[in-house]
C-alpha cells in the first residue's frame, strides 16, 4: 500500500503553540472573578471527624465559601475503572492527606490562612498499611465494604492436570514498591456555574468520563455539564477523573463564582494517585523441551484508601498461551490506609510481567536453555485464544464470543533485538558476566512483554470531520491531549483517507460540548481503536466530496479518487479539479457552498483482539563496590503494528524506557512507618531518570501489520514501561549471580544483597516503610 | 504588603511595575503579566521548567525575586520568536520532535538559547549536560539534544 501521510514524521499539530509558550494548560487558565481554592488535609492515617468548626475561617475577609463533609452528597462516587470509590469529603479520613474541608477565597494566601482557622476534632482509629496485614480478618477495615475485594479470575483447563504433565515445576515470587506518575505538569481544575449549567476546565486524559460521572453524581443532564479538556503536561494515568475535581465544583456552586483548584507538587505526589504496591507469585509447569504446560499466577495489590480495583487490566494471561492448555490467573485487590493507588502506565502488566519473566528464566536455567529459546517456543501467535477480558463480560453479564489474537510480531522483536545488541557474542550463560574488570561486572539481559491496544468493551468512540469551503478540514474527537501526539496521528489518518495535505487539518479534541463522545484516552487506545472511527468519518467525508465531484467531472462517484489535494477520475488523471476549488463552488440551486460534514461511530471488532509486543535488551555494568547499576546500552524492539508517526512513537518508547528503568533502579515512594505519610513528595527526593542517566535507547519497530487496527496500527504508549525491570534484573543476575525479585533495586539494595552473598528473597523487602529504616 | 516600584525590560518592552517585596519573578510573569508560557512544576527549584533569561543568562524564575531583576532585561519564551517567525531553536524543536507534552519545552528552549548564545558550537556532551538539568517525564531527551545541535548548525549558518 502506498501511503502519503501515514508512516511520515509529521511535526506535532500543536508544536507551534508548544514552542512559543502559547499552549494553555489548566494551570494557565484564569477566569474573570475567579476564586482560589485550598484543601485542608488529614494529619491522621485513619480517624473519625467528631466535630468541625469553620466559623473563624468564614469570618476571615476574602473567604467566599467553605465546604466540609456536611456540604457534599452522602452518596459515594465511583471512577469508571475503580480508581476511586468513596464520598467527595467524608466524616472519616482514611489516609494522611485525605480531604477534610476546602476553602475558596480571593487569593491563595487568604485561602491558606483560612485553612489554619478551621478547627477539627478527630477521633483516631486503628490503621493498616501493609498489604498482607490488611487481608487478615481482624485488620482495621479501611473501606466500608471491607478491605478485601472478590478476586478476579481468568481460568481455563485444569492447572493440576497441567502441572502433572510437567517435567519441571518452578515457583517464583516478586514484589514491587510504589511508583509515582510524576508528570511535569500540575493538576488543576476550574469550575464555574452559569445558572444550572456547569463548566469545568481541566487538564485531562479522560474528558468524557469526567463529564459523564460528574453529571450522574450531580444528578444533572449531561447536556448541562461541559468539560473542556485541556492538555495535561504528561499524565501516565494521573490526569483522570480524581476526587479533587469535585472540590471546586461544590465550592463554585456555594460561592457563586468560578473557583480554581491547583494542586501543589507535594499534593500531586501524596494525595491523588500512585502505582500500587504488590506481590505476585507464579507457578510454572514446563516440559523438558521448554514447552509450558500450566501457569498459576496469583497477584495481590493494595489500592490505598479509595482505590477499588478488582481487575488489573492485564494481558499476561494471554501472552504465553501457544501451548498452554491450563492456566489460572488470580487478582486480589486490597484496601489500606495509604494514599489512593490506581492505574499508572503499564498497569497490571509491568509488575506481573516482572514475576512471569523471572519464573521463565528460572525454568530455562534449570533446563539448560537460553532466555531467547524458551520465549520463542511459547509466546502467543496470531490465532491463539485470548481470555483476559472474560471477567468483564461475566461482570456485565454479556455473551462473550471466542476471541483470538490478531497478530504477533514477538518472534521478530526477539530476533531483531538479539541481533542489535550482539546477543550471540555477549551471552555467556546464566549468571555469567560478559566481562569482569575489578569491581565492575558487565552482562546482558532481556525480557519481553505485551499490553492491550484499547479495549472494545470500553465503548465506541465517535469522530466528526468537517470540510470547509476553502478546502480546509476540522477534525473533532473527544480524546484527551496528554502529549502522546494523538492530535497529529489522527490528522494523519484523515489526510491519508481524504487525500488532502495533513497541514490542512485542524483538530479540536476533548471539549464535551462540541466534540462527539470518545472513550477516555487510556489503554493505548487512540491509534488502534479511536483511529477506526476517524478513518470511517474521513471515508464518509470523502464519499461526500466524490459525490460532489461526480457532476463536475462527469463520472460516477465510485470512479473518483482524491490524492494530494486533487480530485480526479481514476485512470484519467487529467479529468481533475483541485480539492479546494471543488469545495468552493457555489451550488447554483441553493446559492451556497456545499456542506460536507461526516461523523462515524465505530470500534474494533470483538475478535480478533490486538496486543502489542516488545522485547527489551539491556547491557549493564554493576559496580560491586558501590551497588551502582549503570546501563551501557538499551535496545527496545516493538511490534505496534504499522507506525503512523515514527518520531512520536520513538518518543513514546524512550519515555517508557526511562520510566520503566527508573522504577527498576530507584523510583519509589517512601511511606512513614507510623503515619503512612509519603516522605518524598517532590522531585528533589524522588528522582526520575534524565538525559545523563541512561544512554539514548535504541528503538526498533518491526511493524507487523495488524489486520484490525487503523492502517494496521496497534497501541504503543502505555506498555513501553513493562519489560524494563525484568530485562535489567536478568542482566544484573548474569553480571553478579544475584537475583533481584523486588522492585526497585537501588544501589543500597544491590550493595547489601551482594555483601550478604545470597539472592534477595522478595519476602524480606517491605516497601510500605522506608527500606533502610 | 510592602511593594516596590521596579523598572524591568521584558521581551524588549519596558515595564514600570509596583511589585510585592516577596513576589517571585515567575509569579510576576505568570500572574501579573499573564505570560503563562513560563511554567511552574516542582515547587522546589529542581525541574527548570520556569527557566527564563535575565541579561542573557538562564535563571530559574521560581528562585529569584522580582526585586532582583530591577533595571535588568528578561527574556521569556513569548519573546523568542520574531513576530510569527520562529527562532531557529524553536523551528528545530518543531521539526525534530524535541518535545512531546510541551510542558517542559519553554524552559528547555530558553536554556538552549542561553547555551547557544554563549557557545555557538557546543559538543553533544555539552548539550546533554545542560538539557539533563531539565525534567522531561516524556523522555524526549534524545530528540531535544538533536534539536539543539541542529539549531546550532543553522544559527552558525552551516
Amino acid at each position: 500500500m502506498e501511503l502519503s501521510a501515514i508512516g511520515k514524521r509529521v511535526a506535532l499539530e500543536d508544536a507551534y503553540e508548544k514552542v512559543t509558550g502559547k499552549l494553555k494548560f489548566a494551570v494557565d487558565i484564569s477566569l474573570p472573578g475567579m476564586l482560589h481554592a485550598k484543601v485542608l488535609r488529614s494529619p491522621y492515617a485513619h480517624a473519625k471527624i467528631v466535630n468541625i468548626d469553620t466559623r473563624k475561617a468564614e469570618a476571615l475577609p476574602g473567604v467566599r465559601a467553605i465546604i466540609t463533609h456536611k456540604d457534599v452528597p452522602k452518596e459515594e462516587w465511583m471512577e469508571l475503572w475503580l480508581n476511586y470509590y468513596g464520598r467527595v469529603i467524608d466524616d472519616r479520613v482514611r489516609f494522611v492527606g485525605d480531604e477534610v474541608a476546602a476553602v475558596a477565597a480571593t487569593s491563595i494566601d487568604v485561602a491558606e490562612e483560612a485553612l489554619s482557622l478551621i478547627e477539627v476534632e478527630y477521633e483516631e482509629l486503628p490503621h493498616v498499611f501493609d498489604l498482607e496485614e490488611a487481608m487478615k480478618p481482624d485488620a482495621p477495615q479501611v473501606s466500608p465494604y471491607g478491605n478485601v475485594r472478590e478476586p478476579t479470575i481468568v481460568e481455563w483447563g485444569d492447572i493440576e492436570q497441567g502441572f502433572k504433565g510437567a517435567d519441571l515445576i518452578v515457583e517464583h515470587k516478586t514484589r514491587a514498591g510504589s511508583q509515582q506518575h510524576a508528570p511535569v505538569g500540575l493538576n488543576a481544575c476550574i469550575a464555574t456555574w452559569e445558572g444550572d449549567k456547569l463548566t469545568i476546565w481541566t487538564s485531562a486524559q479522560s474528558v468524557f468520563e469526567i463529564r459523564d460521572v460528574m453529571a450522574r453524581y450531580l444528578k444533572m443532564p449531561m447536556s448541562k455539564v461541559r468539560v473542556i479538556g485541556l492538555p495535561t503536561g504528561g499524565s501516565f494515568g494521573l490526569f483522570w477523573l480524581n476526587n479533587f475535581h469535585f472540590i471546586p465544583v461544590f465550592l463554585a456552586r456555594k460561592a457563586g463564582k468560578p473557583v480554581k483548584l491547583e494542586l501543589t507538587r507535594e499534593e500531586i505526589f501524596s494525595t491523588v494517585k500512585r502505582r500500587e504496591i504488590c506481590m505476585t507469585s507464579v507457578k510454572l509447569g514446563v516440559k523438558r523441551d521448554g514447552t509450558f504446560t500450566a501457569i498459576h499466577m496469583k497477584h495481590y495489590w493494595e489500592n490505598g484508601a479509595y482505590g477499588f480495583k478488582t481487575n488489573p487490566y492485564e494481558t499476561m494471561s494471554d501472552l504465553w498461551v501457544r501451548n498452554l492448555k491450563h492456566g489460572k490467573f488470580e487478582f486480589h485487590g486490597v484496601s489500606t490506609n495509604l494514599c489512593t493507588a490506581g492505574c499508572m502506565r503499564g498497569v497490571g502488566d509491568l509488575v506481573q510481567d516482572f514475576c512471569m519473566e523471572q519464573a521463565i528464566d528460572k525454568a530455562a536455567e534449570k533446563l539448560g536453555m537460553g532466555p531467547l529459546e524458551i520465549r520463542l517456543k511459547n509466546h502467543s501467535r496470531a490465532g491463539d485464544p485470548q481470555r483476559a477480558d472474560v471477567p468483564f463480560y461475566q461482570w456485565a453479564k454479556l455473551a462473550r464470543p471466542e476471541k483470538t489474537l490478531s497478530s504477533s510480531g514477538m518472534d521478530k522483536c526477539i530476533k531483531e533485538g538479539a541481533k542489535a545488541i550482539g546477543w550471540q557474542e555477549k551471552w555467556k550463560g546464566w549468571g555469567q558476566p560478559t566481562e569482569v574488570n575489578g569491581s565492575k561486572r558487565r552482562a546482558i539481559g532481556m525480557a519481553v512483554s505485551s499490553h492491550c491496544s484499547g479495549q472494545r468493551y470500553l465503548g465506541t468512540s465517535s469522530v466528526t470531520v468537517k470540510v470547509n469551503q476553502d478546502g480546509s478540514v476540522n477534525l473533532f474527537t473527544g480524546a484527551g491531549r496528554m502529549g502522546q501526539g494523538m492530535e497529529t496521528t489522527q490528522a494523519q489518518i484523515v489526510a491519508e483517507v481524504l487525500g488532502v495535505p495533513v497541514e490542512s487539518i485542524k483538530g479540536t479534541h476533548g471539549d464535551t460540548e462540541v466534540c462527539p463522545w470518545s472513550v477516555a484516552t487510556v489503554a493505548s487506545i487512540n491509534a488502534h481503536q479511536t483511529g477506526v472511527a476517524t478513518q470511517a468519518a474521513a471515508a464518509e467525508a470523502k464519499r461526500q466530496v466524490c459525490e460532489l465531484a461526480s457532476k463536475e467531472l462527469g463520472a460516477k462517484p465510485e470512479d473518483i479518487d482524491i490524492k494530494k489535494g486533487v480530485v480526479f477520475v481514476k485512470g484519467h488523471p487529467k479529468r481533475s479539479i483541485p480539492f479546494a476549488d471543488l469545495t468552493a463552488k457555489i451550488d447554483p440551486e441553493t446559492g451556497t457552498w456545499p456542506t460536507i460534514i461526516a461523523s462515524a461511530s465505530k470500534s474494533i471488532p470483538h475478535s480478533p483482539v490486538a496486543r502489542f509486543y516488545m522485547a527489551h535488551f539491556a547491557e549493564v555494568e554493576v559496580d560491586t563496590d558501590t551497588g551502582k547499576v549503570k546501563i551501557l546500552r538499551y535496545v527496545a524492539v516493538h511490534d505496534s503494528g504499522r507506525i503512523i508517526n515514527p518520531s512520536i512513537c520513538e518518543n513514546q518508547v524512550v519515555s517508557g524506557v526511562l520510566q520503566g528503568c527508573g522504577f527498576a533502579l530507584g523510583e519509589r515512594l517512601v511511606f512513614d512507618e507510623n503515619t503512612g505519610q509519603i516522605l518524598n513528595p517532590n522531585f528533589t527526593d524522588y528522582k526520575i531518570l534524565k538525559a545523563l542517566d541512561v544512554p539514548d535507547p535504541e528503538v526498533i519497530f518491526v511493524e507487523e501489520i495488524d489486520p484490525v487496527g487503523t492502517f494496521g496500527a496497534k497501541g504503543i504508549g502505555e506498555g513501553t514501561v513493562c519489560p524494563c525491570a525484568a530485562a535489567l534484573a536478568q542482566a544484573i543476575y548474569n553480571a553478579t549471580g544475584v537475583e533481584f525479585n523486588a522492585i526497585p533495586f537501588t544501589p543500597e539494595i544491590v550493595f547489601r544483597a551482594l555483601r550478604s552473598g545470597v539472592a534477595k528473597d522478595a519476602d524480606e523487602s517491605r516497601y510500605h516503610v522506608a527500606y533502610l529504616n | 504588603m510592602i511593594t516596590k516600584d521596579l523598572s524591568i525590560t521584558i521581551n524588549g518592552k519596558q515595564y514600570r511595575l509596583s511589585v510585592g517585596a516577596r513576589t517571585l519573578l515567575v509569579d510576576l510573569l505568570r500572574n501579573d503579566l499573564e505570560l503563562t508560557g513560563t511554567k511552574v512544576a516542582c515547587d522546589s527549584g529542581s525541574c527548570l521548567a520556569c527557566t527564563v533569561l535575565v541579561d542573557g543568562k538562564a535563571v530559574k524564575s521560581c528562585s529569584i525575586l522580582a526585586l532582583q531583576v530591577d533595571g535588568r532585561s528578561v527574556l521569556t519564551i513569548e519573546g523568542l520568536a520574531n513576530g510569527d517567525k520562529l527562532h531557529p531553536i524553536q523551528e528545530s524543536f518543531v521539526k525534530n520532535h524535541g518535545l512531546a507534552c510541551g510542558y517542559c519545552t519553554p524552559g528547555v528552549i530558553m536554556s538552549a538559547k542561553a547555551l547557544l548564545d554563549e557557545n555557538p558550537s557546543p559538543t553533544e556532551d555539552e548539550v546533554r549536560h545542560v538539557i539533563s538539568d531539565h525534567l522531561c517525564r516524556c523522555g524526549a531527551y534524545p530528540k531535544i539534544v538533536k534539536s539543539v545541535l541542529e539549531a546550532a548548525e543553522i544559527m552558525r549558518g552551516e
